[in-house]
């Protein structure tokens, strides 16, 4: 038995998941008992239980994904992109680290690069690497609607300004968004991290 | 520590609340941080006042104060802390509740007479004064006079802290600053002293903080602190000691 979940039954998971109807944990967990080594799986569980608020248990799913596979860059950097916004900057910074080895114009070590400038409060280097990955990333475009939220959040405090109740983090809106586009990374990423 | 003070205005924006909550019961539980339980513990601490508040208005006190039923209320917040399993569906606020009510109705019901006249804010003091009496009873001071000076020195300190909140220096000021001059020092002594705490170590500052500008206990504190409650009269006088060096060399 091969120890990652083939293409095909990939898709098929996917579209499982997609159904509102049925337990996403549940669906998860079965096939986890198949596959309990590959990181995509733990990597859908995480963004599943990110999704329904179970945050710790979030956490611990995308850390073991990075784990099984170091080099699962999109995993790496939602890990530390999730552990950012729980308040834990220097984790997310050690999580982080490795994707320096990317090519010098990957979008993933550019986005690095705009969050270390924003964990500085240098806002518009921040905002120009931002948009400098965005125009790079073309292969996962719900992870450019991540960074667009940033750079709106972190608009009203480079013009001084406060934030909007629109534009305030954590908006319930904002939130299933950010969610939403974990899941869908996967698609585009599930095919990058055999190796 | 990533999760303790935001490093940066932009990350108070991007932090999302929930997140934020859920990492310090992750590093708390499963990582045994105890920084983490102290944060969990300053975040409620104002829900645990609040049903003090409620249960000090609804139940009759038998002679208790109100600082005994926030000390109850401390209590029962701690051990909701430790016995909250963060993994479960229930909402901490529901869990702690129950505890934080159910310490205060035992606190006040199991409590003998004796007990009674014992009450927090004596507690307080006397937590105060044995620490300080250590420092004034050693073999350095010449006379029994010089000892009770030297204590007597030391609990004014403890007095001017109090005065630091900012409720309790309104009080003193409209009732016993006599002239423009002397308010004007007195604020001047206060700013100094507030900036002299804040630069105190950093674990001399929360025993500090936590005894007089939040009524607690030393035993509370060394149960919060994860500290023998002698450790703290240790940590209290040296940095009584210590703010009143400052001061003096003013």
């Amino acid at each position: 038995m091969s120890d990652m979940i083939d293409d095909e039954n990939m898709q098929a998971l996917l579209e499982k998941l997609a159904d509102p109807a049925l337990d996403d944990e549940a669906i998860l967990n079965e096939v986890l008992l198949k596959y309990p080594e590959d990181p995509r799986l733990h990597f859908l569980k995480g963004s599943t239980f990110a999704g329904s608020g179970r945050l710790i248990e979030a956490h611990t799913a995308l850390s073991h994904a990075v784990k099984l596979a170091p080099d699962f860059h999109i995993a790496r950097f939602q890990l530390g992109f999730f552990q950012l916004t729980s308040g834990e900057s220097d984790n997310a910074l050690k999580t982080w680290a490795r994707l320096d080895g990317l090519p010098k114009d990957h979008y993933l070590r550019i986005f690095v690069i705009g969050l270390r400038h924003l964990i500085r409060d240098e806002l518009p280097e921040c905002d120009e690497m931002l948009k400098k990955g965005i125009s790079l990333n073309t292969e996962n475009p719900p992870l450019n609607t991540d960074m667009e939220l940033i750079i709106s959040q972190i608009r009203p405090l480079m013009e001084g300004k406060e934030s909007s109740e629109a534009g305030a983090p954590g908006s319930e809106a904002d939130i299933a968004e950010a969610e939403a586009s974990l899941t869908s990374i996967l698609l585009q990423q599930s095919n990058t991290t055999k190796h | 520590m990533g999760h303790l003070g935001l490093k940066s205005e932009a990350l108070g924006v991007i932090v999302e609340h929930s997140r934020r909550e859920a990492s310090l019961w992750r590093q708390f539980k499963h990582n045994g941080d105890e920084t983490c339980r102290q944060v969990l513990f300053d975040q409620y601490r104002d829900f645990a006042l609040m049903l003090s508040n409620r249960e000090f208005r609804r139940r009759p006190s038998y002679g208790f104060e109100k600082i005994d039923f926030d000390q109850l209320a401390y209590c029962g917040l701690l051990q909701a802390i430790d016995r909250f399993d963060a993994l479960s569906n229930c909402s901490f606020k529901t869990f702690a509740r129950y505890r934080i009510v159910g310490s205060m109705a035992d606190g006040i019901a199991t409590s003998s007479e004796r007990a009674s006249a014992y009450t927090a804010s004596r507690r307080l003091e006397r937590d105060r004064l044995n620490s300080l009496m250590q420092g004034a009873d050693d073999e350095t001071m010449p006379t029994s006079l010089d000892s009770l000076r030297e204590l007597a020195a030391n609990l004014a300190i403890g007095v001017l802290i109090e005065s630091v909140t900012q409720d309790r220096l309104e009080a003193i000021a409209d009732a016993s600053i006599p002239n423009g001059y002397e308010s004007l020092r007195f604020n001047q002594v206060r700013t100094h002293l507030f900036d002299e705490i804040r630069r105190l170590p950093e674990t001399q500052r929360d025993v500090v903080n936590r005894h007089y500008l939040e009524d607690m206990t030393f035993t509370l504190i060394a149960q919060l602190l994860s500290l023998t409650k002698g450790r703290i009269s240790q940590l209290h006088s040296a940095a009584i000691k210590h703010l009143r060096g400052k001061l003096t060399r003013r």
